[in-house]
């Protein structure tokens, strides 16, 4: 953690500037931001009397903290460690670590999502056509696969046509990968 | 079935009537190799200056027999019906012959070049694939996420593309299992009778 965060950290163990409740009604907003939602007035009327820009301070510690500690999956003993350095009181440090861990595999799967994606094949679709003739061959008598794969972005679909044979050879490629997969899930 | 040639044509071809064989035949590869890599212009007119004849009376030839070969392998013409939709043209027999022999020679590369001009999407040619596990990232570590890369390559004429996709195991085995489906579909009795039937 930053020395800006441990300083705003140190600033909620300081019981004259937030008490136990205001940080028991603080600590479900900020982690209701961190998961995509907002917050106007964190910690609601409980929170009004305390001066402003500590709130705030102490608002966006508190979710850096949630969200290291969610990104390192850090154990409730580091956790605990932490906060005790911070000079959380026992029924803050309580309050911090159930919402946590309620919370955690939420926290992590919201992190899990940011990061480098490339576009991801969702679905797959296929056409059989028999070929009889075109504008510069009569009598092409061939039957035709068009295949089209869709990504989860808005790129076009990426369509192709192969033959029987290079239709075959494609498929033999892909259950090769899943035996791979298979045996690696085993491991 | 016997080739309809146009007027125009068997009139562009009349050149090759007095034409030696050997010339003939020089005539119908320059054709054949136009027809699978472009026209060379200059060419007509050196074949001309030897020739001591006019550039534009070569060209028309070299075309005439260009739409001839060309038109014979669109319709899948038989060597003999070839041989007999020359016979119009009253060319000596050895000359007919020869023109027969480049035919049947070159028509299976002649429809595979037609093929190319025909409307088509990229066909497949390739196909890699990866397994990776995502580990961790800069918002999150500690992680184990499979992966899979794909590397589809295909061919549009000339041109070779190939396309990087990821999927994870979920898509990957219905993806393998759909187009399995796809290839069951061949072979069943539906698509036989269409291709008995319809030829």
């Amino acid at each position: 953690l930053s020395a800006d965060n441990l300083r705003a950290l140190r600033l909620c163990g300081d019981d004259d500037v937030i008490s136990d409740d205001a940080f028991n009604a603080l600590i479900p907003d900020a982690c209701s931001v961190i998961l995509g939602g907002e917050a106007d007035h964190p910690g609601g009327k409980i929170c009004a009397s305390v001066d402003q820009r500590a709130l705030m301070e102490v608002f966006t510690g508190v979710m850096c903290l949630l969200l290291e500690a969610g990104k390192l999956d850090i154990d409730e003993d580091q956790l605990n460690l932490l906060l005790d350095d911070c000079n959380f009181s026992s029924s803050k440090k309580e309050s911090f670590v159930s919402v946590f861990n309620e919370n955690r595999s939420k926290i992590r799967e919201h992190l899990g999502n940011i990061g480098i994606q490339l576009p991801t094949l969702v679905d797959v679709k296929w056409r059989l056509d028999y070929n009889l003739k075109n504008s510069s061959l009569h009598k092409v008598n061939e039957l035709k696969y068009t295949i089209s794969l869709k990504e989860n972005s808005s790129n076009e679909p990426v369509e192709f046509h192969c033959s029987k044979e290079e239709l075959q050879d494609l498929v033999s490629k892909l259950r090769e990968a899943c035996k791979a997969l298979e045996r690696a899930s085993q491991v | 079935m016997l080739l309809k040639l146009s007027s125009e044509n068997i009139e562009h071809l009349s050149f090759l009537r007095e034409l030696d064989d050997d010339i003939v035949q020089e005539f119908a590869s320059l054709a054949i190799q136009f027809l699978t890599n472009g026209i060379k212009s200059k060419i007509f007119r050196v074949a001309a200056q030897k020739l001591a004849a006019d550039p534009k009376v070569v060209e028309d030839a070299v075309m005439g027999l260009m739409q001839l070969f060309s038109e014979a392998a669109k319709h899948k013409t038989k060597a003999e019906d070839f041989h007999n939709s020359l016979l119009t043209l009253q060319f000596k027999d050895s000359t007919v012959e020869l023109l027969r022999q480049v035919f049947v020679d070159h028509n299976n590369t002649t429809r595979a070049t037609l093929a190319q001009c025909s409307p088509t999407l990229p066909t497949y040619e390739d196909l890699e694939w990866r397994l990776d596990v995502k580990v961790a990232t800069r918002s999150l570590h500690q992680q184990i996420e499979p992966r899979i890369l794909l590397k589809l390559h295909t061919k549009n004429g000339d041109h070779n593309d190939s396309k990087l996709l990821q999927t994870d195991p979920v898509n990957l085995i219905n993806m393998t299992r759909v187009l399995e489906e796809a290839l069951n579909e061949m072979k069943t009795k539906h698509v036989r009778r269409v291709l008995r039937n319809i030829t």
